[in-house]
Order: C-alpha cells, then sequence, then structure tokens
C-alpha cells in the first residue's frame, strides 16, 4: 500500500444521495480572496444517513472481508459505542469511502458549488492532440482519418520501447554534415535497428518516415483492414440516402446486430417481411482464415530459432500485425497524448485548463483545492516511532499540522471518534487541542522563506520536545493542553493514538486490520469580507466588524470535510508494554471524549452557513 | 571510503597505492586511490571527480580512451585484478567488482556488476541494469529493461568508439587535469 504516512481527503461525492445546492447567483470569487459567507449558502443534507451506513456494513463488508464471528464483534462494538455523533463517524473502511478518499494534491475546487472535487466528480474534454516526442499538435480531423499515431518521424523501438533515432547503414568516418543513405532506424538503448529485421527495413531518405515504411512494411493485416474499410464504406455511401430519421433506417441498423440482415447465413427468414428494397446491410462475412501450412511454418521456425527468437506478449500485442519472431517486429509510431481541461459535473464550470499550445506546460485556470481548503500534514513527535511497526498499547505521539491557504484567519476544530471505526480492533485516539486557530496566509514571500528552513520549526509551545517513557514531565506541562506550535498561517497540535493488539491479517483477508487509518473531521470557520450586498442575508445581521461603513461587510463562513490520516500499521505486540486502561496519559478522562461534539449538527452538515 | 574530501588529503593520511599512470590521461580531483595493488590507467583515459579505485584485493588495470564517471567504484576481486578494455564508459556511480571488462562496452547509471563478473567486448548495460557474481557476458550483449538480453547487430561499434573520443576530447577541455597530485 502506500507509505505512511498519508492524509486522504473525502470528497463528498462518496454520499449516496446527490446534494442540493442553492447557488443565487453564479458569481465567481477570485482565488486572490477568500470565499465568503454569500459563496457557501447551501441547502444541508445529511451526508452519514446511519441506517445507510449501517446497511452498507452489515451487508456488503461482511463478504469481503469478514467471517461470521468477526461480523458479530463488529456490531457488538458499534451497539456498545453507540451514541449519536458516533452514528456519523466516517468510516475509512467502507467500501463506498474507499472511492473518495484522495490525497488533497489530486483534488480541485469548483467556486460555483464550493465543494471539493475529486477525479471523479470532473468531466475531461480534450484540448488539444499532440505528439510527446515532436511537439507537434495534430488536428483532430487528422486524428479521425490518420488513426492516433504520429505521422511524421517518431517512432519507437518495438523491443524496448525507446524512441529511435535515424543513423546511416554504412558509417563513415569523419564529419559529413550530409551522410549518404540508406538509412537505418537505430535504438540506442538496446541497439535495435531496422536491419535486424528479415527483410531488413532501410530507408533512403532520412526525413518524411513514415511514409518511407508504410510502403515497405506492408502486413496481410493491413489489406485486410483496407478491404474491410471499403466494404463499409461503400455500404455507407449506398444507405446514404436511407440513414435518414426513417424508422426504416433504424430497424436495418437493428437487424444488422440482430444477425438479421447480415449475409452469413443462418437466419433463413432475413429478407422474408421487410419492405426495403435493394439495399440490406452486410457483415463481411468471412471467417478469419487460419492458413495450416503457414502454421507449421511457424512451428517449425520456433524449433529451429528457440523461444529468444520469439516475442513476448506484449511486444506482439503492441503490433496490429501480432508477430510471433522478433525479427518480424516493425517500428511503432508514436501515441499520441492529448492535453485536457476539466469540468465540474454539477455545475459545468471549468476547473482546469490547459495552455493550448503544446509547448507551453502553464494552465489558463487551475483551480486547486490546496488554495481553498486548509490541508493536513502529520509526523512523528518522537523519532523512535516506526510508522510500519507501531507497538500495541503503546501511546503514539503525533503532530498534525493545519495550513491555512487564505488570505482570513481561520478556527479550525478537529473532531475525531474517541475510538477508530469500522474494526473490531478500534485504536484510541486523542486530539489534545481540537480546537484552535490557524493565521491567515498573508504573504506568500513569507511563507517562501519560511519553508526553505525547516530548522526554524522548533516548538514554540514546549520547552523541552518529548521523550518516549516520559510522559510525567510531558503531561505536566500545562501547555501541552495548548497548541504544540503557531506560526505563520499553520498551527501544529498533538495528536495521541494507542492502538491495541491487532492479528495480522493480511495473509487470510483482503483488508489489513493491522492499517490504522484515522478519520477527522475538520471544521474551519473564518469571517471573510463581503465586497457587496446579500439580498438575502445582509438585512439580517449587523456586519462583525466595526470598521466597515457598510460598504465592506464581514461575515461568518463555515465548512467542513473528513479526512483520513494513515498513521502506520500496527506491529506485533512489545514484551513489557501491556494495557493500561485506567492511568492513560490522556488528560480528559477517558468517558469524555475530546472531540469536542459541541455542536453535534455539524457532524451533519459538511458545509453550512452560520449566521452570527 | 569514509572521509569526505579524500584525494590528495587521502594521501597524506594513507599512502597511494602505486599508481601507472600514462602522460595523457586526465584524472580529476579528489579522487580516490586505496590500496596496495598497482593501479595502471592507459593513454586517454578520464577519471571524473570523486570515483575510487579500490586495489586491497588485487590490481586495477584500466584501457586506453576509458571514461570513470563520477561516485562509480572500481574493486579489483581478487588477486587477479580488475581489468578494463579500451573504450570503456563506465557512467554514475557504478559499483564495479568485475574480473574483466571488453572493450568498447559500455556500462550504464547505476550498474552493480557482481564480484568476478566477465563482460565481453562490446557489450552495453542499461542504466540499473546487476551482473550477478561471477556472471559472464558474452561480447555484443546488451542488457535491458528488466534484466532482458539481446544480441548487438547494429554494426555501430565503431562510430561509438568515434563519440567516445568526441566525448574525451570534451571533456579534456572542461575537467581540471590533477594528474600530478597523485604522481609526485
Ligand atoms: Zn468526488
Ligand atoms: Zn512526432
Ligand atoms: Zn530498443
Ligand atoms: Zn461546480
Amino acid at each position: 500500500m502506500s507509505s505512511f504516512p498519508y492524509i486522504h481527503i473525502s470528497c463528498p461525492c462518496h454520499e449516496d444521495r446527490p446534494q442540493t445546492f442553492t447557488i443565487d447567483s453564479a458569481r465567481p470569487i477570485s482565488p486572490s480572496k477568500s470565499p465568503s459567507k454569500h459563496d457557501f449558502n447551501f441547502l444541508p443534507t445529511d451526508p452519514h444517513t446511519p441506517t445507510k451506513r449501517r446497511t452498507l456494513l452489515g451487508g456488503f463488508t461482511p463478504s469481503v472481508s469478514f467471517d461470521g464471528g468477526n461480523l458479530g464483534l463488529d456490531l457488538d462494538d458499534d451497539e456498545e459505542l453507540t451514541d449519536e455523533d458516533d452514528e456519523n463517524n466516517f468510516d475509512p473502511r467502507d467500501p463506498r469511502s474507499a472511492f473518495s478518499l484522495f490525497p488533497i494534491e489530486n483534488l480541485l475546487y469548483c467556486e460555483d458549488c464550493h465543494q471539493i472535487r475529486c477525479p471523479r466528480c470532473v468531466q475531461e474534454e480534450i484540448v488539444c492532440w499532440y505528439c510527446p516526442s515532436c511537439l507537434f499538435e495534430v488536428p483532430s480531423s487528422t486524428v479521425k482519418s490518420d488513426g492516433n499515431r504520429c505521422t511524421r518521424n517518431c517512432y519507437l523501438c518495438p523491443v524496448c520501447t525507446a524512441l529511435l533515432a535515424v543513423i546511416p547503414v554504412n558509417h563513415s568516418s569523419g564529419h559529413s554534415d550530409h551522410p549518404t543513405g540508406p538509412f537505418n532506424l537505430f535504438c540506442s538503448h538496446c541497439h535495435w535497428t531496422t536491419s535486424d529485421l528479415i527483410p531488413p527495413i532501410q530507408l533512403e531518405k532520412p526525413t518524411s518516415i513514415s511514409a518511407q515504411l508504410s510502403k515497405l512494411t506492408h502486413s496481410p493485416q493491413d489489406t485486410e483492414f483496407i478491404r474491410l474499410k471499403q466494404h463499409y464504406a461503400q455500404q455507407l455511401g449506398n444507405a446514404q440516402e436511407d440513414f435518414t430519421n426513417s424508422p426504416a433506417a433504424l430497424t436495418r441498423l437493428m437487424g444488422l446486430y440482430t444477425g438479421l440482415g447480415s449475409g452469413s447465413g443462418g437466419h433463413g427468414g432475413s429478407r422474408k417481411g421487410r419492405g426495403v428494397k435493394k439495399l440490406e446491410m452486410k457483415e463481411v462475412d468471412r471467417p478469419r482464415e487460419v492458413n495450416e501450412e503457414q502454421e507449421l511454418e511457424i512451428v517449425e521456425r520456433m524449433a529451429v530459432e528457440g523461444l529468444e527468437a520469439t516475442t513476448t506478449a506484449k511486444q506482439r500485442l503492441t503490433q496490429p500485425h501480432e508477430p510471433r519472431f522478433l525479427s518480424d517486429l516493425t517500428p511503432t509510431a508514436v501515441l499520441l497524448r492529448t492535453k485536457r481541461s476539466k469540468r465540474c459535473r454539477a455545475c459545468r464550470h471549468i476547473l482546469v485548463k490547459p495552455e493550448s499550445k503544446v509547448q507551453t506546460t502553464r494552465f489558463r485556470i487551475r483551480l486547486v483545492a490546496l488554495n481553498y481548503i486548509p490541508s493536513l500534514t502529520i509526523k512523528r513527535l518522537d523519532s523512535t516511532i516506526t510508522w510500519n511497526n507501531l507497538t500495541p498499547h503503546k501511546t503514539h505521539r503525533f503532530l498534525l499540522t493545519v495550513t491555512n491557504p487564505l488570505f482570513d484567519p481561520i478556527s479550525v476544530s478537529l473532531l475525531t471518534p474517541r475510538r477508530t471505526p469500522g474494526t473490531a480492533f478500534a485504536s484510541r485516539v486523542t486530539i489534545l487541542c481540537p480546537e484552535f486557530e490557524v493565521g491567515a496566509n498573508t504573504d506568500v514571500w513569507d511563507d517562501a522563506l519560511m519553508s526553505t528552513k525547516p530548522a526554524a520549526a522548533t516548538p514554540s509551545g514546549v520547552s523541552t520536545p518529548p521523550v518516549a517513557g516520559s510522559f510525567a514531565s510531558f503531561s505536566k506541562d500545562p501547555k501541552m493542553s495548548t497548541v504544540y506550535e503557531q506560526k505563520m498561517n499553520y498551527t501544529s497540535v498533538v495528536i495521541e493514538v494507542v492502538p491495541p493488539e491487532i492479528p495480522d491479517t493480511r495473509e487470510t483477508r483482503i483488508r489489513d486490520e493491522r492499517l490504522l487509518e484515522i478519520p477527522i473531521y475538520v471544521r474551519v470557520e473564518f469571517e471573510a469580507e463581503v465586497d457587496r450586498d446579500d439580498e438575502e442575508g445582509g438585512g439580517g445581521k449587523p456586519s462583525h466588524s466595526g470598521a466597515s461603513g457598510g460598504a465592506v461587510q464581514r461575515e461568518r463562513v463555515e465548512y467542513s470535510y473528513w479526512c483520513v490520516v494513515g498513521v502506520g500499521r500496527v506491529g506485533d505486540p512489545v514484551e513489557g508494554v501491556v494495557a493500561s486502561e485506567p492511568n492513560t496519559p490522556v488528560r480528559t478522562p477517558v468517558g469524555t471524549p475530546v472531540k469536542a461534539p459541541r455542536t453535534p449538527a455539524a457532524m451533519r452538515t459538511p458545509l453550512r452557513q452560520v449566521r452570527s | 571510503m569514509g572521509p569526505k574530501r579524500s584525494g590528495a588529503s587521502s594521501a597524506s593520511s594513507a599512502p597511494l597505492p602505486p599508481l601507472k599512470i600514462d602522460p595523457t590521461t586526465v584524472l580529476s580531483d579528489a579522487i580516490s586511490f586505496s590500496g596496495t595493488y598497482p593501479i595502471t590507467i592507459g593513454a586517454n583515459t578520464v577519471l571524473h571527480p570523486r570515483c575510487k579505485l579500490n586495489s586491497t584485493e588485487g590490481p586495477i588495470v584500466i584501457g586506453s580512451n576509458c571514461i570513470i564517471s563520477e561516485r562509480t567504484q572500481l574493486i579489483a576481486p581478487d588477486i587477479d585484478g580488475l581489468v578494463l578494455g579500451d573504450y570503456v564508459h563506465v557512467e554514475v556511480n557504478c559499483h564495479i567488482q568485475a574480473a574483466r571488462i571488453g572493450d568498447a562496452t559500455s556500462i550504464e547509471v547505476g550498474t552493480k556488476l557482481g564480484k568476478g563478473s566477465c563482460i565481453g567486448d562490446n557489450c552495453t548495460l542499461s542504466p540499473l541494469s546487476t551482473i550477478l557474481d561471477v556472471g559472464v557476458l558474452p561480447a555484443f550483449t546488451v542488457v535491458y529493461g528488466e534484466n532482458q538480453r539481446r544480441m548487438d547487430t547494429s554494426a555501430t561499434a565503431v562510430a561509438r568508439n568515434e563519440t567516445m573520443l568526441a566525448h574525451i576530447d570534451c571533456l579534456k577541455k572542461l575537467l581540471l587535469n590533477k594528474s600530478e597530485k597523485y604522481t609526485r
């Protein structure tokens, strides 16, 4: 699997019900400013219907990874913990959520829907076709007529897929600027040349290779293709006048595929009862011919030349004539590539638009989620922790950092289930300071300078970095209940994880029970500027900031999302480290969850507007 | 080799192995020579900075018109030593413990040649190839992809040797020759 740690953000599209939005205007907001309250006008729907989740868990999960006994355990656990919040917890192991979890780098953000957009909920459109080797743009009409390969001079080695170069067959010493033919195509990686073919291919000119090659490498398959193309073009030409919107044309088309119209026989009544005159669409009714003599010849040749002279399946399948022998391989023209723009599936607005010029790698529009939602990173507080081998019953401390991309300061609440959901082997998770502020992303340059000196990231909250096994001093530090570190536009808090003993299930089940994934619900609140009158909400409450004379209003915006932190894998139990349920180093009693369900309603509304 | 600054600085701490170096050879700065067996380097050969030659177990002989790149280690496997032919190009970050490397063989980035392996003439080893200990590669073998092999029938050996000479000419203009440092 992926290497630890990882943080994946859940795209709202994993919810089964489509969301209802009320967007009162398609006002685009510029990336240079934060989304305002106005932009988050949204009718909340319940994303995690408990009954739905239950059905999934009871009906689907067991068939994937559970045997009966464990299923019972799982449900018991659920019941034991059942409270309102637990039912709304995001289960990273739910089969449905697996499709919606992406690293933040893969996510886009629609400014009109005010939603994260994952690769599943965007629509791609081809901007242009181009050859990755010669960087020439190919018009889509040419792609339709000539196929999706470069028709210039770009060819790949059929043996190793490296790019072929043109070299003169007879090497002439000395520096001649105009080498004379004939020429070979030569692979500088595996030293394959077109002279290795039987018969060898040698080109007269070092240019217009496609034209020369098409004359030299003409396989029976090409002839067959041309024949088929002609046949269908003729049929289509004949039928052109009939291919109007008449029902007869449709019947005939359908007949083609039900076999009634085909000339292959077997359907005696094909012609009867049909009012169509001379026109009958026909499939080419020739079966694939296997020439016994040819096949025997191949077998013989294999016996003589041995296995080394034959092609691999991969080599064979990339060539239209499926050659059996290395000496029958022909150079492959380079496949064209595309530049694509991406649209939001919900509102059809463009999220990504590359520059249409092939040579430039710039984008005209690129609404990446990284610029809109706070990003999380996690690192070890204690360097003795090995991500792939977490010790059961030991308290592991990690540093969770929230970085704010917005130009307004935000207040963040991190909510996490006390026990990781969706598994019989739940780990205890505690976020020591679940509510905190993150500064505004004010100066881009400052930010850049900060990131170049990671040495500056020394803990400001704690004087001595905590060491394993010394949490007496650690827990006495009163500052630990506050944030660990607060800088520019990021804030770090400590998260404690106590994994249980978990049997290794990698061999016996599909799912890895030892994988420790923590769902965290990130709720963000901030005051954003509203730079114009809001007919709907503007009249209700006065603006927060007293500074405004009515022109610039500040209003409260709230939104939230689930993310999953892949902390690591739990290892084998370690001698001496045992369950220490009663005297856990967690400050808050076990009974009181630190997930701070102060606003339980927020758990059910991923994107919600608060009028304050 | 532990010390960061090898070459001249190591010369002061540990004695250099006996070197037999052609006057036309280009030895860059900070080459690490270690061991006690003699090291012989042929004419017109270029050694990049920070390549390492270890003759603790046996002698090392490098032919003429060769290029040995940065961070590449040449280690003599045994008393019979390591012998490189002419026109041998060893790229960056290779680990060579071979016994013989034939003429006009090209060894690309990050290749590992096992202890006592024998590479024939005109071979090409593509990046990150590995040859096992005492492995034998016949002449004109190309190792590519996932340790696949094929015979080189392209007849480009002469052309490639010419390219090598041009390459060496260019390197001679770019690299500072510090031969006298090692041959005092
Ligand atoms: Zn999505
Ligand atoms: Zn091309
Ligand atoms: Zn090739
Ligand atoms: Zn949208």
